[in-house]
């Protein structure tokens, strides 16, 4: 083990796949030469050459098409979206053609491309380069979503999902490149659809994805201080989705608060606790809560930007209401 | 127990509804959930389904009735036979219930049909046995509204045969119940300060005999407010509170409380034999089905505590009634045998 930053990760699982198997290409603005504007991949290109690692224009949809057609005709191309926010550019290549393509073709074609984008808050973008947008693609069948937490998860992760043959996006937060963690040297992947207890605890589960899992971690710190032993999970991947580890946790602890960074309504921690209230119904000693993104476009001013997003004191506050019976 | 079928509001606007079709007819037996009737109003007809199970009684209503909502419709008994009785002002029966002439014919009926049983008065011992029946009144209305409960507390009071009004007596009418305020609920009665004690000495009685004494001895003050219990688990669990030890055993399903009010309604229902009674606490802990249809008056708990090198086992009757039978001067064998839950206890003795 050796303590690494996760663009370290994210190139080392990058350049480590490439090198096993001919067949995967990286695209993307800006990739090559410049290593993108967070320097993630810088030096892939040195290695692999411009043939592999392809700086494309600056068009989404036309380089996503080209990815889900390369996809279907043999290569295992990466895709790197510069923000998540530009999603919505690529929805009708993810939506309609890579994702359905397996379906509509009886099984006789395969998409396994991987879309590498971010999402997260308080990096001071303002509303257009600040959105988590997972939801939004977690909602169309035939996509599997991930949303990392750390250098750890996001490296095997990732290298799971560029061997799966189905489209993939990776949501990492915009803020956590430069986060160091603890990553084993020897080869590791992490299977998709296996959500991970980091803590366990007796009173109260806490569901959280990507950096929301940070926000939990300090929560979960700040609780046992006043004696309230909190479980988190750290779902992984929110396509597939490991119900059965955050339902038996609930069962367990008959409380549970789900943090995400989307936007609240409509958002994964509704999905999330829906599944809660049908399967661990009866298990309940209290409403299962979520706590999401403000339902306001992200403000560029520092000040305001910080309210919109769930904190680790939103957690602690939410999390002894419920325990004192405060719903 | 009896229980009132009401015409519904289904609409903001509404006065009256129109009783389109009783879907059930008098004497049918109905169950929770079923429905019993179409109600018509100007803007939809709608299926009503009972909120209890029981014979339905003659309507009061017959189809095309406009009944002003709110009006007692027909009534849910327990028994076929009361169906046959048409109660003509089901309203003025609360009036009845609490004319005192009313009570002392029931006190009478009471008397006459349990002649064997040992009645003791408890009017003199420090505490109360029952609660006084103005505070039961509240109970029972306080069933008709809704009880903010979660989901697991509500899960774990039916499973231990807890009602939920039971506890709001107790808990803080603020807050949602939740499972602490039900797994709390046979230990807090203990504290409530209105439970009576009976003191019975054994000397390594069996525990058949102690039951069938106890039940023997319990004040007919207390019977007298349960009316029916089903049975439909039986609960062992050990609670340790400070250097004393106590393994509480439940068993009950749903105990019914009644009033003045019920008890003028079917005054049937209490004339039990309670000889009977202790025979069939002991074929129910027995039996390894217990079956939740099975109708028997019967303490709805026993707590059996160890304090200071004493036995005491309680009945618990409801909430606040509390009978304790003190075991001073067991041997060390049935001590042990005590330690057992009581379904162990009386396999080893058959």
């Amino acid at each position: 083990m050796r303590e690494i930053t996760w663009s370290t990760a994210v190139n080392e699982a990058i350049a480590e796949e490439m090198r096993n198997d001919k067949t995967i290409l990286l695209m993307g603005e800006d990739v090559a030469e410049a290593g993108t504007p967070f320097k993630v991949l810088s030096g892939l290109v040195e290695e692999f050459g411009t043939d592999r690692i392809i700086d494309t224009p600056i068009s989404e949809p036309g380089f996503v098409g080209m990815a889900v057609g390369a996809a279907m005709t043999g290569t295992r191309p990466i895709v790197d979206l510069m923000f998540g926010d530009f999603i919505f550019l690529v929805m009708d290549q993810l939506a309609n053609q890579a994702a359905k393509q397996h379906y509509m073709s009886g099984g006789k074609l395969n998409v396994p491309m991987v879309i590498r984008t971010n999402m997260g808050a308080t990096r001071r973008s303002a509303a257009q380069h600040s959105q988590s947008l997972h939801a939004i693609v977690a909602h169309i069948p035939g996509v599997k979503v991930l949303m990392p937490s750390t250098p750890y998860e996001v490296k095997g992760l990732l290298k799971a999902a560029i061997r799966d043959d189905n489209p993939v996006v990776i949501f990492e937060d915009k803020l956590s490149y430069q986060m160091k963690g603890m990553v084993p040297e020897e080869e590791y992947i992490i299977p998709l659809g296996q959500a991970n207890i980091l803590q366990a605890g007796n009173d109260i589960t806490l569901v959280a994805t990507s950096s929301m899992v940070q926000v939990c971690e300090e929560a979960a710190e700040v609780l046992r201080s006043k004696n309230i032993s909190a479980e988190i999970i750290d779902v992984r991947s929110i396509v597939p989705l490991d119900e059965q580890t955050i339902v038996d946790s609930v069962k367990k602890t008959s409380r549970v608060i789900v943090v995400d960074e989307g936007h609240q309504s409509y958002g994964i921690t509704s999905e999330i606790v829906s599944r809660i209230s049908e399967q661990a119904f009866y298990y309940l000693d209290a409403p299962p809560t979520r706590i999401g993104a403000m339902d306001v476009p992200i403000p560029f001013s520092p000040a305001l930007e910080d309210l919109t997003v769930p904190t680790s004191k939103r957690v602690v506050d939410k999390a002894i209401d419920l325990i004192n019976n405060k719903f | 127990m009896a229980y009132e079928i009401i015409m519904p509001v289904l609409g903001m606007n509404q006065d009256t509804g129109i009783i389109a079709a009783w879907l059930k007819q008098p004497g049918d037996f109905v169950e929770v959930d079923e429905p019993i009737m179409e109600v018509e109003t100007d803007k939809v007809v709608q299926e009503i389904e009972a909120a209890e199970s029981g014979y339905l009684s003659i309507p009061k209503y017959p189809e095309g009735a406009v009944v002003p909502v709110g009006e007692v419709i027909a009534m849910l008994f327990d028994t076929k036979e009361e169906t046959t009785v048409i109660s003509d002002e089901p309203k003025d029966l609360t009036k009845d219930a609490l004319n005192p002439k009313n009570e002392e014919l029931v006190t009478q009926s009471l008397k006459h049909s349990i002649p064997e049983t040992k009645t003791i008065d408890l009017s003199n011992t420090e505490h109360q046995v029952s609660a006084p029946p103005s505070e039961d009144v509240s109970v029972l209305s306080v069933h008709s509204a809704k009880i903010l409960a979660s989901p697991k507390a509500k899960k774990t009071a039916q499973d231990r045969g807890i009602k939920l009004t039971d506890l709001l007596k107790q808990e803080n009418e603020q807050h949602p119940i939740t499972f602490k305020d039900v797994d709390g609920f046979v230990a807090k009665g203990k504290d409530v300060n209105s439970y009576s004690t009976i003191n019975m000495y054994f000397e390594d009685a069996p525990l058949s005999d102690m039951l069938s004494s106890l039940a023997q001895e319990v004040n007919i003050e207390a019977w007298r407010f349960i009316t029916k219990i089903i049975l439909s688990s039986l609960y062992v669990c050990d609670v340790f509170s400070g250097n004393t030890f106590a393994k509480i055993y439940t068993v009950s399903g749903e105990l019914v409380l009644k009033n003045e009010h019920q008890s003028s309604l079917s005054a049937d229902i209490i004339t039990t034999t309670y000889n009977k009674i202790d025979i069939e606490i002991i074929d129910l802990l027995d039996s390894h089905s217990i079956s939740t249809e099975h109708e028997f008056s019967a303490p709805i708990g026993f707590v059996l505590t160890h304090s200071n090198n004493q036995y005491k086992l309680q009945a618990c009757f409801n909430s606040t009634i509390f009978t304790t039978v003190q075991m001073a001067k067991f041997n060390d064998e049935t001590t042990k045998r005590f330690q057992t839950p009581l379904r162990n206890l009386l396999e080893l003795e058959a």
